[in-house]
């Protein structure tokens, strides 16, 4: 089942001489529990995609619709709200809350919708990650990958419909960036979740079930698992 | 749950930047609740010597009121009270005092009582001093009201750069949190519940330091009141001076500040709303060094570190507006508080001092004694040490001046009309002026005579003939026509309200020249002299008198305080045998005025005292908190090898800049200001500037770029002291 579509979607930034196009009219079909990576060169598109699939950035042009709601056309408070239950957004630099503990990250979508959390499942998702030692500390007290498994924790406390991950490896160390994938694919497995990641790593890349391959705004290449 | 969960941890993890919150809020409010508080009681200390010499009515009528019409008049919605004032009130004769409700309708309900009662204008009087002092004007005068609008200038702009104090410091906060802010709102927290997340935190940090600042600068105000009475006594004669406070200034003071703390919060979340949370996420807590014009004089002057400092200041320029500009108020405050005290004391010296120098030596006042009752005037002149007495009584009359006898002088300048706008005119067209009498001992009025080369004669009255020429002279330097044509021989008088009953009396001669008497006479009366033998015949037909006797003496040249003191002395023991009498001496207030101006200079430099103490404050917290933001820039500098001692001097350049940039703006706007007012007062400005006050504006100056250049130390030296590896490893996105 389809759960995300783009339709001539456009990021446009700047004017005149200074204008730069980052999305040139993408199409784009991701269908659920598939596991999608977008790779490119660096300026080639894929952060800005990612940006605009999780609304914390808006297109200048096209369409772009997960699970049928347009979300170009929400406002400020629903795209929070579209954030906090459709969107699993992980950065390359965690982006935790630095002075709240890891549990309170982790937590905090769900508190944000003042929802009591399922313990079964943040057991699961704590306990699969790895991080339930570390619950009590701060993310300061953290290792890099500790500090990025968490983030992961935080994108799937609200079980979204998709999560988008932004070069979540590239901070870490080959071993910690091995691992956080495995983790990913872990989830996408077993929670079949939705996954699209952001990669320049050909190897990481190749985990995944799909292959979108961007160049200079435009999608050059798509092709699945079998046909890699 | 953004309260509980996100800024309770926020708060307890970052106390630093919580506790400068509350250090600025509560310097803030102890500042606002003391200037609002020292404001009131110099406004209130202003009223109660106002009311002591000259009462509290508001409006008053006088004339044949009977009790049917004073019903009429309390009958009047917008009157509070009314009342007759016995004092001054003779007979059938009675002055009423009338308070209002609204008293900004004073104006516009005396003509209607006026009108109500069928009396003329001329019996109406307004207390325009007090007033004035509640800002209310009247709307026919069309010269601005520029004494109490000044203070409430100086107040509003103080306050502002108060209010900037608090402002800056929430901003400089929450302009480091706004990548955290864009962090919760990439996982899903709605601008609503940043927003109220950010007003519950600022209220929390705010109301304890909002109410004991607001508190403890009650207290200090009545401490420096309670200071300035052991220091100087009672401002005022009449009144004491006491601390008083109005629970609405402290409502006021609490208002504003939470005020601005709400707003301030609520800014940085509406800039959040307009920002997508990548754009907040990318802000990063810094303000980025890139599209910057070159700073070339500083690249010039300083080089390279010049550079630096000028981009770092240019990029940072709409944050430090804030700032620049509460600096830039509170010196602005400070300096032109100064000058407007000096300018007003120059005023004083030159208005009164010097005018009456050689009038006096000795007054008394000799009281309920009309001059045909005080019987001494020849043994005081026998006094020794005693050149000459004049004994004298006042009396308020009016008098009838036909158009036609106007002065040729006054008439081509188009008329009395032309150089005031207050006129009235009778039914017969004749101008309705007032006429001071002067009523002069017998042998003080024949000397008068001789001396302004007339015959002396007791029968009839000498007119000082003078009327000012407000069009082509300054209340200054004052230059005088005649009133009236000097052909006409009597003076038609009358009674105030008894135009009906008029008394036409000798005029013996116009005179240019006046008594040697401590007197100051309205602008466009008409100034009558007459001995006691005349006035004995006169007021029968024009009423009674004021009901003290004046009695000047002028020593035979007896200049110091002790003989001064001596002759007031031996007058007083001899007048006080018979009589209640009240004296001065000229030496002695002149003491007691110095004394006075320098009580009120005290109370005035405290204020611009408070006002420097604005200013530092603002030099110390922006400038500590504008470093507060730039750890990672100086490590980036830091890591390109930089040396500390380049970086020792990017902080010195820009302490320079930004002490300096202030006070190079606001000293011509001082200056510009200066030259106003001394306009405005037509005084010469080589006169102000002679005593300009620039030492303390110069040592204000430099205890501002003290402060700039501690809190640049204070903040470099911290900043040179991170660990650059820390500074470095950011945790943004990008």
């Amino acid at each position: 089942m389809e759960l995300l579509r783009c339709e001539k979607l456009s990021k446009i930034y700047g004017r005149g001489e200074g204008r730069v196009t980052a999305l040139d009219e993408i199409d784009l079909s991701v269908e659920g529990g598939e596991f999608t990576a977008v790779v490119g060169a660096s300026g080639s598109g894929k952060s800005t995609l990612l940006h605009i699939l999780g609304t914390v950035d808006k297109p200048t042009g096209g369409r772009v619709t997960v699970e049928g709601v347009d979300i170009g056309k929400l406002s400020l408070a629903d795209s929070a709200v579209f954030r906090r239950r459709k969107v699993g957004l992980i950065y390359q630099f965690y982006n935790l809350i630095p002075t709240l503990t890891v549990e309170k990250n982790i937590l905090l979508p769900m508190l944000l919708d003042k929802r009591k959390p399922d313990r079964d499942y943040f057991d699961s998702i704590v306990n699969t990650l790895g991080i339930r030692e570390k619950l009590g500390s701060l993310p300061h007290q953290l290792s890099g990958g500790q500090q990025q498994r968490a983030a992961i924790a935080r994108a799937l406390i609200y079980r979204p419909a998709l999560l988008l991950a932004d070069e979540p490896t590239g901070s870490l160390d080959r071993k910690n960036g091995k691992e956080i994938v495995d983790l990913l694919k872990l989830s996408n497995r077993n929670f079949k979740q939705t996954i699209i990641l952001i990669t320049h790593d050909e190897r990481i890349a190749l985990e995944a079930d799909r292959v979108i391959t961007l160049e200079d705004g435009r999608i050059i290449s798509s092709e699945r698992r079998g046909q890699l | 749950m953004m309260w509980k969960e996100y800024s309770t941890s926020y708060l307890k993890h970052n106390r630093a930047s919580g506790r400068s919150i509350m250090a600025a809020v509560f310097v803030a409010a102890l500042l606002l609740s003391l200037l609002h508080s020292h404001a009131y009681n110099l406004w209130r200390d202003e009223i109660n010597r106002i009311t002591a010499k000259e009462g509290d009515w508001q409006g008053r009528i006088t004339g044949r009121i009977t009790e049917q019409e004073l019903s009429v008049i309390r009958n009047f919605a917008n009157v509070e009270h009314a009342g007759v004032n016995e004092e001054l009130s003779e007979g059938a004769e009675k002055t009423v005092d009338i308070y209002f409700k609204n008293r900004r309708r004073i104006f516009q309900d005396m003509p209607l009582i006026a009108e109500e009662l069928r009396i003329s204008e001329e019996h109406m009087s307004y207390h325009l001093e007090l007033l004035s002092r509640y800002l209310v004007h009247d709307p026919q005068d069309f010269t601005p009201p520029l004494l109490m609008s000044f203070y409430l200038a100086v107040l509003v702009i103080v306050s502002v750069s108060l209010i900037l104090i608090i402002r800056n410091s929430f901003e400089l906060t929450m302009q480091a949190r706004i990548h955290q802010f864009g962090i919760l709102s990439s996982i899903g927290a709605a601008p609503r519940q940043i927003r109220a997340c950010l007003l519950q935190e600022a209220a929390v940090l705010s109301v304890l330091p909002m109410l004991f600042g607001s508190m403890l600068g009650i207290a200090v105000s009545c401490g420096v009141v309670q200071a300035a009475k052991l220091y100087i006594g009672n401002v005022s004669e009449k009144t004491e001076t006491v601390f008083c406070y109005h629970p609405l200034v402290i409502v006021i003071t609490i208002l504003s500040a939470g005020a601005v703390v709400l707003f301030s919060a609520w800014l940085p979340a509406r800039k959040l709303s307009k920002m997508t949370p990548l754009e907040a996420i990318r802000n990063a807590g810094g303000i980025p060094l890139c599209r910057q014009k070159h700073s070339p004089v500083l690249s010039v002057l300083f080089g390279i570190e010049g550079e630096l400092a000028g981009n770092a200041l240019k990029a940072r320029r709409k944050s430090m507006r804030i700032a620049s500009w509460s600096l830039m108020l509170s010196f602005l405050g400070f300096s032109v508080m100064l000058c407007f005290v000096t300018l007003s004391d120059i005023s004083t010296r030159y208005t009164y001092f010097e005018r009456y120098q050689y009038a006096w030596d000795v007054m008394a006042s000799v009281k309920d004694t009309p001059i045909e009752d005080f019987r001494m005037t020849e043994e005081l002149q026998e006094l020794s040490g005693v050149q000459d007495v004049i004994v004298y009584q006042k009396a308020e009359e009016m008098c009838l001046i036909p158009e036609a006898e106007q002065s040729k002088e006054l008439a081509s300048l188009g008329g009395l009309g032309t150089v005031t706008e207050s006129v009235s005119i009778d039914k017969n067209g004749r101008f309705q002026v007032k006429a001071p009498i002067v009523i002069m001992d017998d042998a003080s009025f024949l000397n008068y005579c001789v001396r302004t080369g007339n015959t002396a004669d007791v029968n009839g009255a000498l007119v000082y003939n003078q009327v000012w020429d407000s069009l082509h002279s300054n209340f200054r330097e004052r230059e005088y026509l005649p009133f009236v044509q000097e052909t006409r021989r009597t003076s038609i008088l009358y009674g105030r309200g008894q135009e009906e009953k008029t008394l036409e009396i000798p005029v013996l001669a116009y005179v240019q020249e006046l008594p040697v008497l401590r007197e100051e006479y309205e602008d466009y009366a008409l100034v009558h002299f007459v001995s006691l033998s005349m006035w004995k015949g006169m007021k029968e037909s024009l009423g009674e008198a004021e009901p003290d006797s004046y009695v000047r003496i002028l020593s035979d040249g007896s200049k110091s305080l002790t003989d001064l003191n001596r002759l007031e002395k031996t007058a007083l023991d001899y007048m006080r045998a018979e009589y209640e009498v009240q004296s001065e001496n000229r030496i002695q207030e002149k003491m007691d005025n110095a004394r006075m101006i320098q009580g009120m200079k005290v109370i005035m430099g405290g204020f611009c005292v408070l006002l420097a103490l604005i200013g530092i404050a603002n030099v110390f917290s922006n400038t500590l908190g504008f470093l507060r933001q730039r750890k990672r820039e100086f490590a980036m500098y830091m890591s390109v090898g930089l040396t500390p001692s380049s970086m020792r001097k990017i902080f010195c350049i820009e302490a320079f800049v930004t002490a300096g940039r202030p006070i190079l703006i606001t000293l011509p706007l001082t200056a510009a200001f200066i030259q106003f007012a001394a306009a405005a007062s037509f005084l010469e400005p080589e006169i102000f500037w002679r005593e300009a006050p620039v030492v303390p504006v110069l040592v204000f100056a430099a205890v501002i770029a003290g402060f700039a250049a501690l809190a640049y130390y204070i903040g470099g030296k911290r900043l040179l002291q991170c660990d650059l590896n820390e500074a470095l490893r950011n945790d943004t996105m990008i």
